[in-house]
């Protein structure tokens, strides 16, 4: 009850900010010229990355017939599904002039990410409602092919995602399969994180999560070692050291979990972890992207560095818009009947 | 027809007219500009000098900016400019991370040229034509083309370090100078095809 309090808190701030973000436009927010997204898409990316992770799990747990404790799908996909919600209010937030967004429907141009983005997270967060209603059963025929075609919509969901950054490399926006491994990889990581945490917090013991989540955190470790070989020029990028710091921090304490202490506490601790984790490394990646300016610096060289902090109000909406997830989580595992404690 | 512009480098004297001319012509709110005037520094002391780049859209043929946006509100027209139409621009940004010359510029907020004053009766009337929340580029001066004018730029250069006119015409003044003097475009090894040539500099 004092957690769902502090949430409803934080929620009722974010909805005031939301309010006064929506009259006032950009005014009180840090973001200027050279950084143009900021907090806001670093939050939907997080958002969504671990939402479409989750799903991506759950899909993957279905279509194995991997046996689950009763209600842990009805949970997760509840849980992403607010996720994916929270991320497109996010992003909502973020767009200039957010009730034309139907022109996105209208335009066809199907050479924008954007619209990848905009009907992927649509089919996504779709077939996630879907799964809320109660025709679909944990087993049987129906979920295996929702699971195939959720598996399919996260995945291209997250996949898109790569394609932003790269931006100013080239004209245009272009992905490389290195990105895209990652993003994926990144996603996959807080998918299970977030399950495990959610299944910590509902008292069911997950190891098989745990065990996949070593696995994905090892595999992070051969991008952190390519962002270490990959840049040619000198100088330390602190965040990325951090980030590099915490995939060692997860795979030697999951290690440590898996053979010396199997306490559940060390693999919650992991997954923490991992899910501050991929949010840097969502706050990296859009920072990095913008930190160089478009026009070589040879040519910009009296131009001012470019610098960008979220304001508090671009905290605020964030921290209260995940707070509004959880909410919305609470609420809809109460209508489904499956919320384990009396309020 | 495919409009396009030729900037003699060597001739540029870095003095901004052309981009005071464009804000004058195109109303811009204060801290929104349509053209760019990039300074930097050349070869080493005691060799060293001060050199500048005009840069206004590049109208590339091969617009990313074009290619990315969700709305389609950049298009290119038949004539090569890429026009952006206000009404159906979400405000996404999504063209400013994906244009390599920083052609763009977001409408964050209406300021004010200056401090301490209210805007003026005609800044309150240009500012209508701008919506807050919207991107905003050169467009080679729409309006004055469509008058049978260059574009401000080129009128105002005291040096006449512009040359506008039509690539598709092979002899006209622009082709026929981007022949002549060898001129390239700027970062033409990203292959977006611009319509603006570079000489000398």
């Amino acid at each position: 009850m004092p957690l769902l309090i502090l949430l409803a808190i934080l929620a009722v701030i974010a909805i005031v900010c939301i309010f006064h973000q929506l009259s006032r436009g950009f005014a009180k927010t840090n973001l200027n010229d050279q950084y143009t997204w900021g907090l806001y898409i670093q939050g939907f990316f997080f958002l969504v990355s671990a939402g479409a992770g989750a799903l991506m799990v759950l899909s993957m747990l279905t279509l194995a017939q991997v046996p689950m404790p009763a209600g842990f799908a009805d949970f997760g996909n509840a849980l992403a599904f607010t996720l994916l919600i929270g991320g497109m209010v996010i992003l909502g937030l973020d767009l200039g002039k957010p009730m034309r967004i139907f022109y996105m429907i209208t335009s066809k141009n199907f050479k924008s990410p954007l619209i990848w983005d905009f009907y992927t997270l649509g089919l996504t967060a779709l077939l996630s409602l879907l799964f809320l209603f109660p025709f679909l059963s944990e087993s049987g025929v129906g979920s295996q092919v929702w699971a195939l075609l959720m598996l399919l919509a996260a995945g291209m969901c997250v996949t898109v995602h790569a394609m932003f950054f790269p931006a100013h490399e080239k004209g245009g926006n272009q992905a490389n399969l290195f990105l895209v491994f990652d993003t994926f990889l990144f996603s996959l990581s807080g998918g299970c994180a977030l399950l495990t945490l959610m299944g910590a917090y509902l008292g069911l013991s997950l190891p098989l999560l745990s065990r996949c989540l070593f696995l994905l955190a090892i595999l992070l470790l051969l991008s952190a070692a390519g962002h270490k070989i990959a840049p040619l020029r000198s100088g330390r990028d602190g965040l990325l050291t951090v980030c590099n710091l915490l995939k060692i921090l997860v795979v030697v304490l999951l290690a440590v979990w898996q053979w010396a202490a199997p306490t559940q506490g060390l693999a919650v601790a992991a997954a923490a972890l991992a899910l501050v984790l991929l949010f840097l490394e969502k706050y990296h990646t859009v920072a990095h992207a913008q930190h160089e300016p478009p026009i070589p610096g040879t040519y910009g060289s009296h131009r001012p560095a470019a610098t960008y902090r979220p304001a508090a109000k671009e905290w605020l909406i964030f921290i209260g818009g995940f707070s509004i997830c959880l909410l919305l989580w609470a609420g809809i595992c109460l209508l489904k009947g499956i919320w384990p404690w009396t309020l | 027809m495919r409009y396009g512009m030729l900037i003699d480098l060597n001739k540029c004297v870095g003095c901004n007219a052309c981009t005071v001319a464009c804000r004058n012509n195109n109303g811009t709110p204060a801290g929104v500009s349509l053209h760019k005037l990039l300074k930097y520094e050349a070869g080493v002391y005691p060799n060293a000098k001060m050199k500048f780049r005009p840069m206004p859209c590049m109208h590339c043929q091969d617009a990313p900016c074009a290619k990315v946006c969700p709305t389609g509100a950049t298009v290119q027209r038949p004539d090569g400019i890429v026009d952006v139409d206000a009404n159906k621009c979400i405000g996404c940004r999504s063209c400013i991370t994906a244009c390599p010359y920083d052609s763009r510029q977001f409408i964050w907020d209406f300021g004010d040229y200056y401090e301490q004053a209210q805007p003026t009766r005609l800044e309150q009337k240009r500012r209508l034509e701008f919506q807050k929340g919207t991107v905003v580029k050169c467009t080679f001066c729409l309006t004055r083309l469509q008058q049978g004018k260059v574009t401000a730029c080129t009128a105002t250069c005291p040096s006449q370090c512009r040359v506008f006119g039509d690539l598709d015409d092979p002899n006209s003044e622009v082709s026929r100078a981007i022949v002549d003097k060898g001129a390239r475009p700027f970062r033409e090894e990203l292959e977006t095809h611009p319509s603006v040539y570079y000489a000398g500099g």
